[in-house]
């Protein structure tokens, strides 16, 4: 395709559009009416708790199990379960490792590239393509048993690489593994993206998502709670600060008391300081500090920070996004 | 296709394959061969006959040759013309024989031809009087002499000059070789009776005969010598090994099936299969993919079991075809009751410990454990619920009455019919399983 035919195509059709989502697992619902839309060559971000929902919204998007409600539409064309060339447009990163640890890492690919069609020769260099995007190149004869955690990490984002597929669906790529593998991944997801793949990305770390996801969905207990970009959803949180004051003593009664003021959003005790969120920090850092040493709280220090898309999460849900 | 091949390359790279399909049949063959079948050493009694003379004339090979079919010797005797009496001890000597008969010169022997007649029934005879000193004189004496070796075979086998060679650690070639040196002295015997009674005077054939009959029934019959009773080789034993073979090869392929089906379940919990769902290729090609897969390792190894009994044990399996079909239809049956239980199962592990209860239950109920017949008749018929117990039928009727691959359409064909439910029901639930 030529890119000015890619370019109206673009413009016009989402390359994913999920409308309405449900899902239902026994008699416990776990999607309830999700609703989103990916454009191409942009990066979504699904943020949520454990257990929010967000594998469950992949696998369906993903044709891995279907709603009981709601469809999804890719570039336009609906996804059932007769027309499976539709599938080429996915490249799927599960959650877990999903290759064959018997096999080396060529062979791998080379399996997961035939099933997307792809043979000979064209097959050969696309698994090359791949291999070197993730920097396994070297690596590449060894049997996937022998790799260390992030190498199977990285392999197993290649493996969904192969068919250059239009949007890639990453299930928590980065659970588990050091920081360097880490930022090797996210570097190769941003480079895909930038180079016209359509990326939907879940996580539960607001760094990953906010660094790289050009909009960011939140998601908890099965419903889209916000969405829109790290700038929008701040903008919710329009001159509401987060102040931390580290102490010892009685904090708990400190945040019993904190809780009740008119602008505070939401309290978080942990073991030598307590978080608040509130609209406004005009006052607020004055009477913390007064009240605390009001109710026999030995003061360490106390520090304001600007809102991040933590505070958003608490301030929409009222709880931690990691526990 | 790509992953019936995957299937078959990660089996190949973890060894499954081969251990499945070559290395336990292997194992297997040989257990069983030890078991029921007698080495390869018991395959053949190999026995030469060396004539004295460079180059015997026809009518003495034709004694002999009359003589080693007298002995009456089993299939799995071998006579083997050797060319001289001393690369007959050679042979011997050198392990390739067991035994040896030596033939001397004619000049003690006398022969007979039976040439060509017009009528059948009565057919001319000529008889070759190789030396005349050998010819009896027309005595009692004379024609006791020539009557004892036919009344009772075992005796004066030394008397006739044959000599019987054997090495010493083989006392069934020993046997083997006497009972045919004393089939060849009884012919040369019955030669010069009948040459002795062509020669006679007397007019009327009924006198002599009278003569012949109370001469022979002076003399006492001795009873064979017990060391030429040589029943034990061949037969016996081998045709449990022919009916055993196929019979654990049916449950051991059920074992290798199971093992396989196991896969789609790992395959679940290692979330590979989500990557193959995924993927434009239809649950129904992953499925029957790893099907086939699965069905020609069994198919590879219960083949692997067949060769290997037949090359290194003679077992007799019975006609090739009906063996083929059965083997198919054993492959397919057992393999689409451990596709059924895998797709009952909730995990790996659950369904291997269920495939070896079923696996053994199968085994007992079908009587794959027991010999032929010894099921009483309840259970007998129990068994062809079963499909080990049809498969028993099979190759029974192969092994055992040697009958021919038309005679197993029907249990094939109920075997076809087994796995085509279980196939259909587990494809069904494996179709609905595939999902993370
Ligand atoms: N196959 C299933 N059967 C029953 N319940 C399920 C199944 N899969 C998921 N669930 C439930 O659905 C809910 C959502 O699960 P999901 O895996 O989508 O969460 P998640 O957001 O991906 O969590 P995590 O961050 O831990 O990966 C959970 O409560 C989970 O227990
Ligand atoms: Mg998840």
């Amino acid at each position: 395709m030529n890119s000015s035919e890619r370019s109206t195509w673009e413009s016009e059709t989402p390359v994913l559009r999920c409308s309405d989502l449900h899902k239902t697992y026994g008699s416990r619902p776990v999607v309830k009416g999700i609703s989103f839309e990916i454009a191409p060559g942009e990066a979504y971000g699904l943020l949520g708790p454990n257990g929010a929902g967000k594998t469950t919204v992949i696998s369906i998007v993903c044709g891995l199990i279907y709603p009981e409600a709601g469809s999804v539409e890719l570039c336009g064309k609906n996804l059932t379960r007769r027309d499976r060339q539709l599938r080429k447009l996915i490249g799927y990163v599960p959650q877990e490792i999903a290759l064959y640890p018997e096999l080396s890492a060529r062979a791998n690919l080379e399996f997961f590239g035939r099933l997307y069609g792809l043979r000979h020769r064209q097959l050969g260099e696309r698994v090359q393509e791949a291999l070197t995007t993730v920097g396994l190149f070297d690596r590449a004869n060894d049997k996937v048993a022998n790799y260390s955690g992030g190498m199977k990490r990285r392999l197993n984002i290649a493996a969904a690489l192969l068919h250059r597929p239009r949007l890639l669906v990453l299930d928590e790529p980065t659970v588990g593994i050091d920081p360097q593998s880490r930022v090797s991944i996210l570097d190769t997801v941003s480079d895909l993206r930038d180079q016209g793949t359509s990326v939907l990305y879940t996580t539960h770390y607001i760094e990953e998502a906010s660094r790289l996801c050009d909009r960011i969905g939140i998601v908890d207990a099965g419903t889209l709670i916000a969405q829109g970009t790290e700038r929008d959803l701040l903008e919710h949180l329009d001159g509401s600060r987060s102040v931390t004051l580290q102490g010892k003593g009685d904090l708990d009664r400190l945040a019993a008391v904190v809780k009740s003021w008119p602008d505070v959003e939401c309290v978080h005790v942990s073991n030598d300081a307590i978080d608040v969120s509130c609209s406004s920090t005009a006052d607020i850092v004055a009477s913390l500090v007064s009240t605390a040493v009001n109710t026999k709280v030995q003061v360490h220090g106390v520090e304001v920070r600007e809102p991040n898309l933590e505070h958003i999460f608490m301030s929409l849900t009222g709880k931690e996004l990691r526990d | 296709m790509i992953i019936y091949a995957n299937e078959l390359h990660r089996r190949f790279l973890d060894l499954t394959l081969l251990i499945l399909a070559v290395v336990a049949p292997l194992l297997l063959a040989l257990i069983l061969g030890f078991a029921f079948g007698q080495g390869p050493v018991a395959k053949e009694v190999r026995i030469g006959v060396a004539f004295v003379q460079p180059h015997p004339n026809a009518e003495l090979k034709h004694v002999v040759a009359t003589g080693v079919i007298a002995a009456g010797n089993p299939p799995s005797v071998q006579v083997i013309d050797v060319s001289n009496p001393r690369s007959l001890l050679k042979l011997i000597h050198s392990g390739a024989l067991l035994g040896g008969v030596v033939v001397p010169t004619p000049t003690r022997l006398v022969t007979v031809r039976q040439g060509n007649s017009p009528n059948p029934s009565r057919p001319k005879v000529t008889a070759h009087l190789e030396n005349v000193d050998a010819v009896p004189k027309d005595t009692v004496a004379t024609l006791t002499q020539l009557l004892r070796p036919v009344v009772s075979p075992g005796v004066g086998v030394q008397t006739n000059g044959l000599n019987v060679v054997v090495s010493p650690n083989s006392p069934d070639a020993n046997a083997v070789a006497r009972s045919i040196a004393s089939g060849i002295s009884l012919k040369i015997y019955e030669g010069a009776l009948r040459l002795y009674s062509l020669r006679q005077p007397t007019s009327n054939p009924a006198v002599f005969a009278s003569r012949v009959l109370t001469t022979a029934a002076s003399i006492p019959s001795l009873p064979i010598a017990p060391t030429l009773q040589v029943r034990s080789i061949g037969s016996g034993p081998k045709s449990v090994l022919d009916y055993f073979s196929p019979s654990v090869a049916v449950i051991f392929i059920f074992v290798g099936a199971s093992l396989g089906t196991r896969s789609i379940l790992l395959e679940r919990e290692r979330g590979t299969l989500a990557r193959l769902v995924a993927s434009p290729i239809s649950p129904t090609q992953i499925v029957v993919g790893k099907l086939l897969a699965i069905l020609s390792i069994s198919f590879l190894s219960i083949l692997s079991v067949w060769g290997t009994t037949v090359l290194l044990f003679s077992a007799n399996w019975g006609s090739t075809s009906g063996v083929l079909l059965m083997c198919i239809g054993s492959v397919l049956s057992m393999g689409g009751i451990a596709f059924l239980i895998t797709s009952f199962a909730r995990d790996e592990r659950e369904a291997l410990a269920v495939a070896l209860i079923v696996g053994l239950l199968l085994a007992l109920l079908g009587g794959n454990m027991l010999p032929p017949g010894v099921l009483p008749g309840f259970l007998q018929v129990a068994s062809l619920a079963t499909p080990n117990g049809w498969a028993l039928v099979g190759f029974g009727r192969l092994a055992l009455e040697h009958r021919s691959a038309r005679s197993v359409v029907g249990p094939f064909s109920v075997l076809c019919l087994i796995s085509l439910v279980t196939i259909t029901i587990a494809a069904k639930r494996i179709n609905s399983m595939m999902k993370p």
